[in-house]
């Protein structure tokens, strides 16, 4: 059976310059409905990427017996493109990703657990979702790279509805997630589910007015514009038309926007990309002008613009361009009574042009603590960035994001 | 089967283990590069014990050995409540053969795609980018059960996305075609002369196109819009394991729509884009046609063998895993509106003014009945006649609202082929149907 260096060396041998990216996870889950599903998972793999006169192959599998012959195959059909180029090895300051053990994660789920039995006295719980990981990555390469790190992450979801004598609420979500497990704050989720039984526990009302401005939640922030901006601020998409973000445009004096993958309790924090190169921070949006696309080694290569180390694979893919944590600051605060915790839909919109229309299914009045019937939100990203008119409460970490809540006008709520 | 031996010794009531093994090459061709994106095989298995009226499963991309039994009773904790439908011994070996061959090297595909991506950028000098994505995925399933099930499926499910960006002095036009299939090498599957044309109709539509203003309409649903709401908006409320916390459950036998509205989920069907196909589900259970909505009225619910036995409902075949990393839940295959008996003439002939939505850009349902979805392709219909293309419309509503507003359903019948995410997993389904006019339907636009 080979090794990943003797597969390297073998492929050097014969001329090729070859990465192989290896992914080796472990994971405990609990999947809790009206029955249990409770899963033990490992699962290791390799994609090999390997180049020769500038033509690329690639080839993935779960053993590395066989991968060289694939990715010849692959080489031998690929076009010549002279920015197919191995990246050179860099200084990597690891951090420390690792907080625990599998078999530490189980026990943690286990008490994790309790706070779920605690939420079912409270509202009708549809699913829990726990789960606790090791994952183990590594990258080496003919050029010389050879870095691995483990890291860890342990998550809690869960869905629920509050019943009223007249009427069921929509399925209402609550997630979080830490590398650390003593960064879950689980008492702010019982919080939630408190304030969300209070405030659908009353008849959902229909807006009558029309909103001129509205505050999103973190969460809410998460789900729409992390994934519109996400895309937007790809390299490979500026490069090929596919944003409406232009380089050096002004958009939101106010807003500064950083990709940041050095918060070591954050779930997607990392020491170095799916290339082996080191992870930096990344100012995008600087005193609200656009500054900077993330980038991999291919793009920055092909464009002549700085590599942000934003490359982004599991073992079956080539690297990709993604963005670590996304970091939002807004300088001025601001306050409104209208919250939109919950959107739906946004897979749907068309994120070449930026443009949405979503259903904003959790929504509320703050000062009256009356829940409103689904809301359309519909506009454009660069409305989103534009509109932002300040910030509501501290930062938080949802998924990827780290932002406070924001209250944003100009938009299209109805 | 030595673990499924194992876990009866170690006190399992039932066990079954999943081998799948996955031929996986994808091929990106964009207007400047030609990549081998995918090419490799995915291999592990899914053990699975019911323990003490618990689950556990262990997956892996190992060998299954004794340890794994070990640690798949190590997580079957919790409250001791499962209860299954139990099967009879069978064997069977399923070969979906292909109608063309995949026998091209990769070069040769490659090469295809290379002539697509040069007709694209022929339909017009506005399109400044193009993604092409060619994929095919060759299935090897097994599986094995405590009850002496061996069931061996082999079948190919390919397809190509076509994406083109357009611009035209600040308006900035995207737009895709995407098909898939289980027949075989899809660009001779398909016709791609209209293929190409679809693309370019779509493009200027969204070039040309005017925003609608947000309201209530008489919306005509296409076959691929009408496949994403039966899917979607009425699908998902009748897998069970939603359906328990949802609205279609406690209506059950009950009148939600007009006699003349039937919807159905099938394992297989004679269409090419039909890619849902579950002859055998994860769980080794036989599929069957399932009749959700049966001339109107709620009729039985998509079940695994935990909630046919909950509902005492006869099994369905609906269980499915995106591979053998995640647990088996309940999923759909071919779900579709059964046609009825308008002519698409008839049925936009005496809508005075309304919208004619064509083509997806996906959607979304919750468990309380409301839906979502964005549109790429859509008309506005003034006097009976298609008026003007649309831009970016999205949809949005109550399923058993929307239901009860259905006033006449087409001949014309098309099946879609799309990949549905739940809990994380994502499977091959087919949707579809005929042309079905709603008379009320909540049309919001974009704000531009």
């Amino acid at each position: 059976m080979s090794d990943i260096y003797t597969v390297i060396q073998r492929a050097k041998d014969l001329g090729y310059s070859a990465e192989i990216f290896m992914a080796e996870l472990e994971e405990v889950q609990v999947k809790r409905e009206k029955q249990y599903q409770n899963m033990h998972i490992f699962e290791r793999g390799f994609g090999l990427r390997i180049i020769k006169d500038g033509k690329l192959g690639f080839a993935y599998g779960n053993k590395l017996d066989n991968l060289l012959d694939l990715a010849i195959d692959s080489l031998k059909a690929s076009k010549e493109d002279k920015f197919n180029i191995l990246p050179s090895p860099e200084k990597v300051n690891k951090m420390n990703l690792k907080f625990f053990d599998i078999s530490e994660g189980e026990e943690r789920i286990k008490e994790l657990m309790n706070y779920g039995n605690e939420i079912r006295e409270i509202v009708n719980v549809i699913s829990e979702y726990y789960s606790a990981l090791n994952l183990k990555v590594k990258v080496v390469s003919t050029e010389g790279i050879d870095v691995e790190e483990d890291r860890s992450l342990i998550s809690f979801s869960i869905a629920y509805n509050v019943k009223s004598d007249t009427e069921v609420s929509p399925e209402i979500y609550e997630y979080i997630a830490s590398r650390d497990p003593k960064m879950l704050d689980m008492e702010k989720i019982e919080d939630k589910v408190m304030l969300m039984r209070k405030i659908y526990g009353r008849k959902r009302e229909k807006l009558e007015k029309k909103l001129t401005s509205v505050k999103f939640t973190t969460k809410a922030l998460a789900e729409l514009l992390v994934p519109l901006f996400s895309s937007s601020i790809s390299l490979e998409n500026y490069y090929r038309g596919k944003t409406p973000l232009k380089e050096g445009e002004t958009i939101n004096p106010s807003l500064e926007i950083i990709d940041n993958p050095l918060m070591s309790n954050a779930p997607y924090s990392r020491s170095f990309d799916t290339e082996g190169l080191p992870s930096k921070l990344n100012v995008l949006i600087k005193e609200g002008k656009v500054v900077k696309f993330l980038s991999n080694t291919y793009w920055s290569l092909k464009t002549g613009k700085e590599n942000t180390h934003s490359s982004s694979r599991n073992y079956s893919t080539l690297p990709i361009i993604s963005p670590s944590i996304l970091e939002v600051n807004v300088k001025e605060k601001s306050e409104n009574e209208i919250v939109i915790d919950q959107v739906q839909g946004v897979h749907t919109s068309n994120f070449d042009t930026g443009e949405f229309s979503v259903v904003a299914s959790i929504t509320w009045n703050e000062k009256e603590e009356k829940a409103y019937r689904e809301l359309t939100v519909s506009g454009n990203l660069k409305d989103l960035l534009r509109g932002i008119e300040g910030k509501s409460g501290e930062k938080e970490i949802y998924g990827n994001l780290y932002s406070p809540s924001l209250v944003i006008k100009g938009i299209n709520v109805s | 089967m030595n673990v499924l031996k194992k876990a009866e010794e170690l006190g399992a009531t039932f066990a079954d283990i999943r081998f799948l093994r996955i031929r996986d090459l994808v091929l990106t061709v964009t207007e400047d590069r030609e990549i081998v994106s995918t090419n490799g095989i995915d291999e592990g298995f899914s053990l699975r014990v019911l323990y003490q009226g618990n689950w556990g499963y262990k997956s892996s991309t190992g060998e299954p050995s004794e340890e794994d039994v070990k640690d798949a009773i190590n997580v079957s904790y919790g409250d001791e409540k499962v209860n299954i439908v139990y099967m009879p011994p069978k064997k069977d070996k399923v070969e979906v053969k292909p109608k063309y061959d995949f026998n091209k090297s990769i070069k040769e595909k490659l090469d295809d795609l290379r002539k697509i991506k040069e007709s694209v950028f022929s339909l017009s000098d506005r399109i400044k980018s193009v993604n092409i994505r060619y994929y095919e995925t060759h299935y090897h399933k097994e599986y094995f059960s405590t009850e002496e099930r061996e069931i061996q499926q082999d079948f190919v499910i390919s397809g190509f996305s076509i994406v083109a960006v357009a611009r035209e002095n600040d308006v900035i036009a995207s737009a895709y075609v995407s098909k898939s299939t289980y027949q075989g090498y899809p660009l001779e599957v398909f016709n791609m002369s209209e293929v190409l044309e679809t693309l370019k109709r779509r493009i200027d539509g969204q070039l040309k196109g005017k925003t609608v203003k947000a309201g209530i309409y008489t919306a005509i649903l296409a076959p691929e819009v009408v496949g994403v709401f039966a899917h979607e908006a009425v699908g998902h409320l009748a897998e069970a394991d939603l359906a328990i916390n949802g609205i279609l459950y406690e209506k059950r036998g009950q009148k939600i729509a007009p006699e003349f509205v039937n919807i159905v989920d099938s394992p297989s069907l004679d269409y090419k884009s039909a890619i849902g196909l579950t002859l055998y589900d994860d769980e080794g259970i036989e599929g069957r046609d399932a009749y959700i909505i049966k001339n109107g009225v709620v009729n039985e619910l998509l079940t695994d063998r935990f909630y046919s036995a909950y509902l005492g409902q006869k099994p369905t075949g609906n269980a499915r895993a995106e591979d053998f990393r995640y647990p088996v839940i309940i999923r759909m295959r071919n779900t579709y509106f059964m046609p009825s008996d308008y002519s698409y003439e008839e049925i936009i002939r005496d809508v005075k003014e309304g919208v004619l939505l064509v083509s997806p850009r996906g959607g979304q349902t919750s468990p309380d009945g409301t839906f979502q979805f964005g549109i790429q392709e859509a008309y506005l219909i003034e006097n009976g006649e298609i008026s003007a293309p649309l831009r970016n419309v999205g949809i949005s509503g109550y399923t058993l609202e929307t239901l009860g507003q259905i006033k006449a359903i087409s001949k014309e019948f098309d099946i879609s082929p799309g990949y549905c995410g739940k809990d994380g997993q994502s499977v091959p389904v087919g949707v579809g149907g005929p042309y079905v006019k709603v008379e009320k339907m909540k049309v919001g636009g974009v704000v531009e």
